[in-house]
């Protein structure tokens, strides 16, 4: 019995029972309680269980003095593993905000505590403090200290929302922006194209509408444009002298290359492959929802503090990952997501490139300016961002008419609503429940497609009510040009063979969550090429997570 | 002497015994004798305006205003000015008021507990340190923030307190107080059960169903 | 000490000040007014309360009528007040149970034309005075020792003469320079208006005398970290290369002067061909290059603007003094300064004014609206008289800057809690009254650090702060009135430190007590301007003479 360890979860009355129990046997008990105090959740003092009861009250002395019980309050469970039948549980313990060995229990803390908050205890039919006491016979006390509003949690690079938004409040832009900038280097344009989860989370929705967090954003870095101030990026005096180098300039690399200049980083080397930075934001996004001048400027900005971009640089052909990895102290993959998916319908493969365009291909054309044949009909086949911006880039180019296919109704279509609404508006023929079935073709070109109508079945995996297809009802569009705008995948053809990185069955890289460290030392990925297609927000993130991590495995070598 | 010294719960007191006006003249911002005093006394005159317009008087009857003391011909405009002012809105609880009197006597006389009571003087006293150095985790507050958590404390504690001073003087369930008061019953609750737990509130008796609660003979 | 209320005798003096209040007031109705107030019990009228008679007389009621409060109604307490109360003191009474009404100043001279409206004022204010009067409490003068030495900021001449003035009158100076030498802004200059004297010759002589002085410590690449206590018993960190010495000082002077402002991105500053009347300085210090025949000055770059709205008063004089030395230097050249006003305040300075138009200096005014145009060979400048363009040659351009506020001139003043206007400049207690000291005691200031000040006028106020510090360290102790907070309620006090954070001259600290946490008022530190009385939410503090039942038996009294 005497390696016996016995962990107790939960300290209310029977949890504390059990211990004694367990304890009196001979075993080594620890005690773990989510609350400041042991006794359980806190009790009305009118309503403390008194000795002569129906209960007994545990000995919570007995307990607390015992030379074999170890009392862990106010903790959590993190993670608990089994190996070789011994079972070893992870606890966070977590320090009070109060010292409750000064505290001589007088309220007064409660009586001026300006924060009101519902009672959890009590199912919220009353007020407490944000600073209460627990089990009034002990009279232990703590602080509720909330993480972070709603709002700054639902941002990926957590911006400190309160504060910006109370900033512009007060009259003061630039201060907020300066704020804006701490963790997030490029306001103007994320400011103008982010889906915004913050303003999905915000709590004031349940009153009227959520704050516009996003377009103040975009607000303040206008203020600054209007009012002609160039700002500088401030890098601090200590420089550091690792090499860096970051592979792909779109929203994770600049931003892992601003925070690693903010450290002191001097030799930073971005390597683009496009001619122009930015990434998706620059070849992906279309110009009227993001200028190019304003982006350009934004990253002008990130240049400045010493940041070399070389354009038209594709690793694995002008430059070997290799050789990278050799010279450089640390690498950053923000590679990102080029690579338009598949149809998977007959005639798409013989058709390819001429009159069949995947969504990245098209959209970049355009950003760069190459020229596109915009004679007679468009069809844009998938309901995200990417169909819409295709949708709406074709039809400013001067294609007759546009069409876009989606399986689905406009209720389960994944762009943003105002998206739909604006291409809707401006013209775009939006084809909801039908699908494509083959790519027709004359004279070896596109000529038009035969699709499908759809009718919703039962919700699939996603939670999505499945399209499933109406036999017999397929019909012909005319067409000249078909953008597929499925999703998209990253490329790691660059990597070159044996490069050793864990890949998984996403094509994507496994990466450390906390740091963005790769399997490989020295290595490390974020955005896109991580998460597959997602948001440009979260491309910051992962720029700035990584740009810790490498700040931390440089200086820990 | 500083214009901080000017006590907010003296300013409900003057209102209280039947003052029409009363005008607050310190030194320019960056110019005080008392260096930040100054900044006090506009701070504190501030969140009593608030909580005048609160209770249904005429903010306007107490001024901030600031000159220098080599600025008579200011002063005496300053003066000249809100004497026509305090003429123009009229006596106290009068039409210039949106509480007549006497209710707002009774009005001012919770003000003035609330004034001189711990939690918005906590919160007063905290507006410095909370703008410009940070609260103990290090978060510095806009004034927009501080000034949305005034507003809030003003209508809680003057709730409180008008709870209170109806307790005082007899013992009441919670549906009196919220149709004396007009505040909705669940609101009314919550306070009396907040108060339970700091300990200014008691259990009288229980009436049937309805409990009836008291002022706590012993406040701790 | 009579403490029931039933005892309190209250004498009331009402000042006729010659005309200056019986001119306008009612006196005799004050009077008669006056007797009929609680507690008083005896009440004079003086043609002037202030003179031998009427202080003896004051003195005589408090024996003969056992007096225990005096109120004295006339001019006001900014002059009076001292001398009222030491005559309570001397006949016996505590001089805070002295009370002064203000019927001159706030009164009488007010409502000239309104006899009947300034008397009824006037009877509110005696009531007012006489109501706090009844509850006012003796109070005991604080006494403090001082610690007898000095801490000098700034080792540039301000600082120089004011340790000198100090050590020679035997005490001892610790002087901070946060650069490598002594010397300041006179390290760069060339030669000193309106003697000619040399910068440099200066400079060395100052410092040696500096550095050999017995008396005098010199901290180098030094910087003031923490400043804590008040006046006579501060106690600072100094910060040096070779780490923390702390030394307990009984004053401070601050002396860390200016800088110039550089003029980047303006009239096209290169340092070369257009330069600052500073680099113009070291230009002359080297003799200049022989090529210079044209040179152009300009005025007010860089002040009397929105940024800088202030005129820095001693450009002027500098332009005017370089352009002649350009021109003994070159004799053919040709120097224009461009001004938009010249201020050359001063029978010296107008002088050589004067002398430099004799000489040839050329003046051409300016209009800020129209400012001159700096070009590769040429400055183009709007000729008000010939109301047209005009092309002056240039070889060099010289800019006069402003002098700017010391940087880290923002940090010193959270240390020492001492103001700073918003051009950053120190501000001086009193503009007039007290130009070399703080609203602080025990600080003290001089030089470009309170406002650009030629060498001169620094030298004459580095002996003037030194002198105004040598007062407190002659007396070796210092009193203080005993009008500031204390802890009345003892029990009431949490110890929260809310107080603590408000007050602006560090007159409070929390101290672990038998009775828990309590606050403590550095009593010589306090100013009595209540702050924390009005904030504390436990009405723990009061301020002595100005307690919250005072103030409301005021208030009330000024309604009934």
């Amino acid at each position: 019995m005497q390696d016996k360890k016995v962990l107790i979860v939960g300290g209310g009355i029977d949890g504390v029972n059990a211990a004694l129990e367990k304890a009196e046997a001979g075993a080594q008990v620890t005690i773990m309680e989510k609350f400041p105090t042991l006794g359980a959740e806190r009790i009305p003092r009118d309503r403390l269980i008194q000795p002569d009861d129906a209960f007994v009250n545990p000995d919570l002395n007995k307990v607390r003095n015992h030379d074999s019980i170890q009392v862990l309050t106010y903790s959590k469970i993190k993670k608990v593993s089994r190996d070789n039948g011994k079972v070893t549980a992870h606890i966070l313990k977590q320090s009070l905000r109060v010292d409750n060995s000064k505290c001589n229990d007088c309220k007064a803390c409660i009586k001026v505590c300006p924060v009101n908050m519902f009672d959890d205890f009590d199912e919220s039919l009353s007020f407490r403090t944000a600073v209460d006491y627990f089990n009034p016979a002990t009279g232990e006390y703590n602080i509720f200290k909330e993480d972070m509003p709603v709002c700054q949690q639902a941002c990926p690079v957590n911006l400190d929302i309160r504060t910006y938004v109370g900033q512009i409040a007060d009259g003061k832009h630039l201060d907020s922006l300066a704020t804006i900038r701490d963790r997030l280097p490029l306001p103007g344009s994320i400011g103008r194209v982010c889906p915004h989860p913050c303003e999905t989370a915000c709590n004031r929705q349940y009153i009227d509408e959520p704050i516009s967090i996003c377009f103040l954003k975009r607000y303040v870095a206008d203020v600054e444009l209007n009012k002609e101030i160039e700002p500088v990026y401030e890098t601090p005096e200590k420089k550091l002298p690792e090499k860096i180098a970051i592979i792909g300039a779109g929203p994770a690399g600049l931003t892992c290359a601003y925070h690693l200049a903010r450290q002191g980083y001097e030799n930073i080397t971005i390597y683009e492959t496009l001619p122009v930075p930015g990434g998706y934001l620059w070849v992906g996004i279309p110009e009227y929802r993001l200028p190019k001048k304003l982006l350009q400027r934004e990253v002008d900005l990130i240049a400045n503090m010493g940041i070399e971009i070389q354009y038209n640089k594709r690793i694995g052909k002008d430059v070997s990952f290799e050789d990278l990895k050799k010279n450089n102290d640390a690498v950053f993959i923000g590679a990102g997501c080029h690579l338009g998916l598949k149809l998977r319908v007959p005639g798409e493969d013989e058709y390819e490139g001429k009159g069949i365009v995947d969504c990245v291909t098209f959209l970049r054309d355009q950003a760069l300016g190459n020229p596109i044949d915009t004679k007679g009909k468009l069809i844009v086949i998938g309901g995200g961002n990417a169909a819409i911006d295709s949708a709406r880039v074709g039809w400013r180019m001067g294609f007759d008419e546009v069409y876009i296919l989606y399986r689905r109704t406009k209720k389960e279509m994944p762009a943003n609503p105002w998206e739909i609404d604006a291409a809707e508006h401006e013209g775009v023929i939006i084809q909801y429940l039908a699908a494509p079935v083959e790519i027709l073709g004359k004279d070896g070109r596109v000529s038009g497609m035969k699709c499908i109508k759809m009718e919703l079945g039962e919700p699939d995996a996603s939670g999505r009510r499945r399209p499933v297809p109406i036999e017999g009802s397929e019909y012909v569009i005319d067409a000249e040009t078909i953008v597929p705008a499925l999703s998209q995948a990253a490329n790691l053809e660059f990597l070159g063979e044996d490069h050793g990185l864990d890949i998984n069955r996403w094509n994507t890289f496994d990466i450390d969550e906390e740091t963005g460290a790769t399997n490989i030392q020295g290595v490390f990925a974020g955005g896109d090429v991580v998460t597959g297609p997602d948001i440009a927000i979260r491309a910051v993130a992962a720029g700035k997570k990584a740009a810790e991590g490498i700040h931390e495995y440089l200086r820990s070598k | 002497m500083c214009t901080g010294r000017v006590d907010p719960a003296l300013v409900a007191k003057a209102f209280k015994k039947g003052i029409d006006g009363l005008m607050v003249v310190g030194c320019y911002f960056g110019d005080c004798h008392y260096i930040t005093g100054n900044h006090q006394a506009k701070a504190k005159m501030d969140m009593t305006r608030k909580l005048f317009k609160f209770i249904g008087l005429n903010e306007d009857r107490l001024a901030f205003r600031q000159c220098s003391s080599g600025e008579a011909s200011v002063f005496v405009e300053l003066v000249s000015e809100f004497d026509q002012k305090i003429l123009d809105i009229g006596p106290l609880g009068g039409d210039g008021d949106t509480v007549k009197a006497p209710e707002i006597f009774k009005k001012l006389e919770a003000a003035e507990a609330v004034l001189a009571g711990e939690k918005i003087r906590w919160i007063i006293g905290k507006r410095t340190p909370f703008l410009e150095t940070g609260n103990m985790y290090g978060e510095v507050f806009t004034e927009h923030e501080f000034n949305r958590a005034i507003d809030m404390i003003i209508v809680e504690e003057m709730e409180v307190q008008e709870i209170l001073a109806r307790l005082k003087e007899t013992a009441r369930s919670v549906k009196d107080l919220a149709n004396d008061l007009t505040i909705p019953p669940a609101r009314v609750f919550r306070y009396i059960s907040a108060l339970k737990r700091k300990g200014m509130v008691a259990l009288d008796t229980v009436a049937g169903q309805t409990p009836i609660f008291q002022i706590a003979r012993q406040e701790v | 000490m009579p403490d029931k209320k039933e005892d309190i005798r209250i004498g009331v003096f009402l000042c006729h000040c010659g005309s200056n209040i019986a001119g306008y007031l009612d006196m005799e109705e004050l009077e008669e007014f006056s007797r009929k107030l609680p507690h008083v019990t005896f009440v004079l009228r003086n043609l002037y309360t202030c003179s031998e008679g009427g202080i003896n007389e004051i003195k005589k009621a408090i024996e003969e009528q056992n007096l225990n409060r005096v109120v004295v109604a006339s001019c006001t307490p900014r002059t009076h007040e001292p001398l009222f109360r030491s005559s309570c003191g001397e006949a016996g009474l505590n001089p805070y149970l002295f009370e002064m009404v203000n019927i001159r100043d706030q009164c009488s001279w007010v409502h000239m034309k309104e006899q009947e409206a300034g008397t009824t004022k006037a009877k509110d204010l005696i009531r007012m005075g006489v109501a706090k009067a009844a509850l006012l409490e003796p109070q005991e003068p604080i006494m403090s020792e001082v610690q007898r030495r000095a801490l000098v900021l700034g080792g540039g001449i301000a600082g120089m003469t004011a340790s000198l003035a100090l050590a020679n009158r035997g005490y001892e100076v610790v002087l901070i320079e946060k650069e490598e030498s002594l010397g300041g802004m006179l390290n760069n200059l060339n030669k000193l208006s309106p003697t000619m004297t040399d910068a440099g010759a200066l400079a060395d002589e100052k410092i040696k005398a500096v550095t050999g002085h017995v008396n005098i410590t010199v901290f180098t690449k030094a910087k003031v970290t923490e400043v804590r206590g008040f006046i006579g018993k501060y106690n600072v960190d100094i910060e040096t290369e070779s780490g923390v010495t702390t030394i307990d000082i009984g004053v401070i002077v601050v002396s860390t002067g200016g800088r110039a402002f550089v003029p980047e991105g303006l009239y096209g500053y290169d340092g070369k061909r257009v330069v600052t009347q500073l680099e113009m300085e070291k230009l002359l210090k080297d003799g200049l290059d022989t090529d210079i025949k044209n040179v152009v000055m300009i005025q007010c770059v860089g002040s009397r603007n929105e940024e800088r709205p202030y005129c820095s008063r001693i450009c002027c004089q500098t332009a005017v003094k370089n352009a002649m030395l350009i021109r003994e230097q070159n004799p053919d050249s040709k120097v224009s300064i461009l001004y938009r006003d010249m201020q050359m305040y001063g029978v010296e300075n107008e002088e050589m004014f004067r002398d430099s138009k004799a000489k040839g200096v050329r003046y051409i005014n300016y209009d800020p609206a129209n400012p001159p145009q700096v070009e590769f060979d040429k400055v183009r400048v709007y000729h008000p008289l010939f109301g047209r363009d005009m092309d002056l040659p240039v070889d060099l351009v010289v800019l006069s800057t402003p002098v700017v506020s010391q940087e880290g001139a923002e940090e010193i003043s959270q240390l020492l809690r001492v103001p700073i206007d918003e051009n950053g400049f120190f501000l001086e207690g009193h503009v007039k009254l007290k130009p070399l000291d703080f609203a602080t005691d025990g600080i003290f200031l001089c030089g470009s650090a309170r406002f650009p000040a030629n060498i001169r006028e620094t030298v004459a106020q580095g002996l003037g702060a030194a002198s105004r510090a040598s007062i407190p360290l002659a007396k070796g102790s210092i009193v203080v009135e005993p009008i500031i907070s204390v802890l009345a309620d003892e029990d009431a006090c949490r110890g929260c430190g809310l107080c603590v954070a408000l007050c602006p001259y560090g007159a409070l600290e929390v101290r672990t007590t038998e009775k828990g946490r309590k606050v403590h008022v550095i009593d010589v530190a306090c100013k009595g301007c209540g702050v924390c009385a009005a904030t504390c939410y436990q009405h723990a503090l009061s301020i002595n003479s100005f307690t919250d039942n005072q103030i409301e038996a005021q208030l009330e009294a000024f309604l009934d």
